[in-house]
């Protein structure tokens, strides 16, 4: 046993005998550690960024509120009983009224705020001098107003104008320019108004029977603890007029963009923690190999097992602690250059940060965590013998049953719970692990079989081709880490622009003539005709209609589908959301063709053929929601008529298309009869024909709502796009990671074969034959990674996709092959240079068995 | 057309079903989310619950829901045509509400139900009106003058002005749904209850 210093002397040593190889070692570790430490910083400052978005639009960590007035007892009563910790809070009353300026009057909604409003984010605002600001407290007297309510009161001078709001005058101080609580919403009924809460009372609006939503946002001291108090909220208040929200818990459309970005970062951070152990792993693994030679000596030597292990554990540590440092220290210098391109090129607003969180997880992650897969090559060390170690040939060690059993699950467990910790899903880091296990395996399987079955008709090729096939065949271990480390590397290469590609085309429509500018409800049928003309007239537009018939599902296969009281009231908040759910009934459609937002999943579409029961389609997540499926028949009340509907088919809608969607839709022929109402959209017009459009619809048909949508839609489709583009960079670096680890994974092979080529070339062999030797080995190899990686790559993007974002795949082809052009260069490139060293080989390094990576003597 | 055609010929089925007892007679409420029975079961909605005061008082009618959520009195000449197929003795209009809700203009409220009522009249068909009105917080102006459109519409049209029909319901929490405007199964019992005498007078004349 050698005392602690003697060990370090070993270490020291070894370090200083082989200079070239340890520079060598530690060059393609930083660039691992760079990747991942890039991908790590940029996936922890979107997630942040993301999370401080949702926290703006809902305006807190946690919200109570209620469509009724909630008193500020009531709201203390609830924060002592779940004991609710808060740095500040706002409270916000919302109510449609009438608003007067002279003789005009308009609909408005009201939104009444307290102190501190808004907890999250800025209110923009331009005040009647045409000033910017920012809107940091609303003084009594004062009100605030959309910009199209000046249009629709016809405002002319802001700077002395009194609105008249219930029974006082308040004065008009500026136009809300930028509200982040409205985000993602489309529009309301009508323009909103900003007054203090100081002021509601003088108003007289809010009293019994006003219909007036109360809402109180709070800052929590601890962000993270909002979906956990958000539960015990739930749990403890059964009033089912109180309602609950987290940031990261709604469930609207914004929402769900939100929900898709962080799954995704996870599904990065993920992808990062992959990359890293399999370039870690595969580097310690070639490291030990290379250094079989010198523990050989140590135990000629007569240096016990246990100090060997721990010099080369010493070692190992040394050189990825000093590897990590250097990385850290690139990523930090480079976080100003990198910041800038973000703000100045990409336009992302995304604050990069290194926490010290971060960085002592990312240590742990890269430099330990591989420390441990490497377990069995280190144990091999102490059970081969010193001439199985000066062998060249790879080997492993030949551990017993127990212990490999508990190596694997050990790195198992530490894997699926890094999996689980970084995803904060245990569905998605299972799912991920599940599909790399599934992928390693078939592609051990797959590069086993390709061995055995090149082997039985290699002797029918040429010399060079037979030699490089024979290379490969002749080092099963060798071969099989390298195949399957870059089969895996483009396995997880894969995933991101297929997901990436698969929520762009759920959130961004396709086609900027789809997105609309104002949306048009309450279309009567003896209004159609004369509507279509107003817009075709207004804007040159064919506008289309969407039947809208209201009816009530009563039956599903004769099972009655409605919910009533049990004992005169619902037992559970549960129970009452169920039945309110199922007795609200449901809006229908009827049309011949799916339209763009839609795609079939199962059954089939409308066939045409008129059957006794009609066919309809639904939406696959309404279809679970209600229990129906496939064949199931659905009986409905279409105001007092009944109308049986079989289920034909099932569709997956894009909610966030822009387009009118529904979630039950029937074949044409059917509800044409039945009172109904149209909604329509008039797609990309300026907002003076917006206003010419709203004028003429509303002089000639007051009862059609039209809702300036341009507005909200352009903001949320700036916030889609900046997700998109960081969602496009996060593909692009994890893809530059990959290329890396393919890089180091050439490099090395092609330093562990030099002494071999260089022996061909004594022999007589040409450096371009060396060269077709060379490229016909790593051109199969990446060929055959590429060919399954992609395969598989595509059908885990396929199962995550489906089972984790519930979305329709949309295959990347475009990345697929600037991947594949991009690894074949980098193949023949590093390839090209790693083989430059021969040139000055010569026979005498390799009589004393000293390949490109050792130091002269 | 075919399946129209079946459609229809269900229609017709529908309504001999209804013709075969010749004394039947029909009263249909024609309204919104409120008749429709918005978040409760048909079961449990007003009209329902109309159901079985007749019953149990043995009139021999049969009170015929036609809700739609969301519609505005705009929608009430159209649909009071596609009633109007099932032959109906009496028909209630209890629409506005939307129309309330959403500030419109209340001479166009009013406009709507008179071409409503006037339609109905024509084809012979009784109508009465119910009483609606908008929450406070719309502003007194607004308030008194939309409240105001159905006791005019109903004089003009010499027809029955119901009572309102959210009496006692609306704003209290105890008896509405989570969204603070739509009765729950206790308000549309006390719905039932404020509607049933008007709706017994109606009949029995």
């Amino acid at each position: 046993m050698q005392s602690f210093s003697k060990l370090l002397h070993f270490v020291r040593k070894d370090l200083l005998s082989q200079k070239k190889l340890n520079a060598f070692f530690v060059f393609n570790l930083v660039l691992g550690f760079l990747g991942f430490l890039l991908l790590q910083v940029f996936q922890a400052s979107l997630d942040q960024q993301t999370k401080d978005k949702a926290q703006e639009i809902l305006g807190g960590d946690v919200v109570i509120s209620a469509r009724r007035v909630i008193t500020d007892d009531e709201v203390k009563s609830i924060e002592e009983k779940v004991n609710l910790e808060f740095i500040k809070k706002a409270k916000s009353s919302d109510f449609f009224a009438m608003v007067k300026f002279g003789e005009q009057s308009r609909l408005v909604l009201i939104r009444s705020v307290g102190d501190n409003y808004p907890v999250y984010g800025d209110l923009e605002i331009k005040t009647t001098d045409g000033k910017k600001d920012v809107l940091k407290n609303i003084t009594p007297g004062a009100v605030y107003v959309d910009p199209e309510l000046i249009d629709q009161l016809k405002i002319t001078d802001q700077s002395s104008t009194q609105l008249r709001v219930g029974d006082i005058d308040l004065s008009l101080k500026g136009v809300l320019t930028s509200d982040p609580s409205r985000t993602f919403r489309l529009g309301a009924l009508a323009p909103f108004i900003l007054i203090s809460e100081k002021d509601l009372s003088a108003t007289n609006l809010v009293k019994p029977g006003s219909t007036v939503t109360t809402s109180y946002l709070y800052q929590l001291n601890d962000p993270m603890a909002a979906d956990a108090i958000k539960a015990d909220l739930e749990k403890n208040y059964l009033d089912p007029s109180l309602r609950f929200n987290s940031a990261l818990q709604e469930d609207d459309g914004g929402n769900r963009v939100f929900r898709y970005l962080i799954d995704y970062l996870g599904l990065v951070s993920l992808i990062s923690i992959g990359l890293c152990f399999l370039c870690l792993s595969y580097m310690l693994n070639w490291f030990f190999q290379i250094q079989k030679k010198t523990i050989a000596i140590y135990k000629i030597l007569g240096l016990d097992e246990s100090s060997i292990l721990k010099v080369q554990v010493l070692k190992n540590l040394f050189l990825s602690i000093g590897s990590f440092v250097m990385a850290l220290a690139i990523v930090i210098l480079a976080l100003a250059p990198v910041q800038a391109l973000l703000d100045n090129y990409f336009k992302i607003p995304i604050n990069l940060i290194v926490s010290p969180k971060q960085i002592l997880v990312s240590f742990f992650v890269v430099v330990l965590g591989p420390q441990l897969i490497a377990i069995p090559t280190y144990l091999a060390a102490m059970t081969m013998n010193p001439l199985m170690l000066l062998r060249q040939e790879l080997s492993q060690a030949h551990l017993s049953r127990r212990t490999q059993i508990i190596w694997a699950v050990g790195v198992g467990l530490l894997f699926w719970g890094l999996a689980v910790w970084q995803s904060h899903s245990l569905q998605t880091g299972s799912i991920f692990m599940v599909g790399l296990i599934g992928a390693t395996l078939t592609a051990w399987l797959f590069i086993s079989v390709l061995r055995r079955a090149t082997a039985l008709v290699v002797d029918k090729f040429n010399f060079d081709l037979k030699y490089a096939f024979l290379s490969l065949i002749r080092k099963p271990g060798s071969t099989d880490l390298i195949f399957m480390t870059m089969t895996l590397s483009v396995v997880v290469l894969t995933l991101l622009p297929h997901i990436k590609k698969s929520i762009i085309e759920e959130v961004r429509p396709a086609h900027s003539s789809k997105i609309p500018s104002v949306f048009m409800f309450d279309i009567q049928m003896d209004q159609k005709d004369e509507l279509v003309k107003i817009v075709k007239d207004k804007t040159g537009q064919d506008i289309e209609l969407t039947p809208l018939v209201r009816s009530r599902i009563l039956k599903i296969n004769e099972q009655n589908y409605e919910r009533v009281e049990e004992q005169g009231f619902f037992k559970t908040r549960e129970s009452e959301n169920e039945a309110r759910f199922r007795n609200r009934g449901v809006n229908l459609t009827y049309k011949a063709k799916l339209q763009e937002s839609e795609d079939l999943v199962e059954g089939q579409w409308f066939t045409g053929q008129n059957g006794e029961v009609s066919e309809i389609s639904l939406e696959e997540k309404y279809a679970e929601r209600v229990g129906a499926k496939l064949g199931d028949v659905m009986t409905f009340d279409v105001q007092g008529l009944e109308i049986k509907g079989k289920v034909t088919s099932l569709r997956r809608v894009r909610w966030t298309s822009f387009q009118p969607n529904f979630f039950i839709t029937f074949q044409p022929g059917v509800l044409e009869e039945a009172p109904q109402v149209y909604l329509s959209a008039v797609m990309q017009i300026n907002q003076d024909q917006v206003r010419e459009l709203q004028n003429a619809v509303v002089d000639r048909f007051a009862n059609i709502s039209i809702i300036n949508v341009q507005q909200s839609v352009e903001k949320s489709l700036v916030f889609i796009d900046q997700m998109a583009l960081a969602l496009q960079v996060m593909a692009t670096l994890a893809l530059v990671v990959g290329f890396f680890i393919f890089i180091i994974l050439i490099n090395t092979q092609v330093g562990e074969r030099i002494n071999e080529m260089n022996l061909l070339q004594v022999l007589g062999s040409t450096q371009d034959q060396l060269y077709r030797i060379m490229i016909t080995q790593f051109s199969l190899i990446a060929f055959l990674s590429l060919l399954v990686g992609l395969g598989l790559g595509s059908l885990i993007s396929y199962a995550i996709v489906s089972a984790m974002f519930k979305l329709g795949i949309y295959f990347d082809y475009v990345s697929m092959l600037s991947l594949i052009v991009v690894l074949v260069s980098i193949t023949f490139g590093v390839l090209k240079v790693s083989m430059q060293p021969l040139r000055s080989l010569q026979p005498l390094t390799l009589l004393k068995n000293e390949g490109g990576l050792v130091d002269s003597k | 057309m075919k399946l129209l055609c079946t459609i229809l010929t269900i229609i017709s089925f529908s309504f001999t079903a209804l013709a075969a007892d010749p004394t039947l007679k029909k009263l249909v409420i024609l309204g919104d989310s409120l008749t429709e029975g918005y978040g409760v079961a048909q079961s449990a909605a007003f009209p329902a619950l109309l159901q079985k005061k007749v019953d149990a008082d043995k009139l021999n009618w049969k009170i015929i829901s036609s809700g739609s959520s969301g519609s505005t009195s705009a929608s009430g000449l159209q649909r009071i045509k596609w009633i109007a197929k099932d032959k109906p003795d009496i028909v209630l209009v209890l629409l506005g509400s939307n129309d309330g809700l959403r500030g419109l203009k209340v001479e166009d409220t009013k406009k709507n139900l008179n071409d409503t009522i006037e339609w109905a009249k024509k084809n012979n068909i009784t109508v009465a009106l119910g009483q609606l009105h908008v929450p406070p917080n719309y502003g007194k102006d607004y308030e008194k003058k939309f409240s105001a459109v159905y006791g005019k519409v109903a004089t003009k049209n010499k027809i029955q002005l119901g009572p309102f029909l959210l009496d006692k319901v609306a704003g209290n929490k105890d008896l509405n749904l989570a969204d603070g405007i739509h009765p729950n199964e206790k308000g549309h019992q006390v719905v039932a209850d404020n509607l049933y005498p008007f709706i017994k007078k109606l009949i029995s004349e």
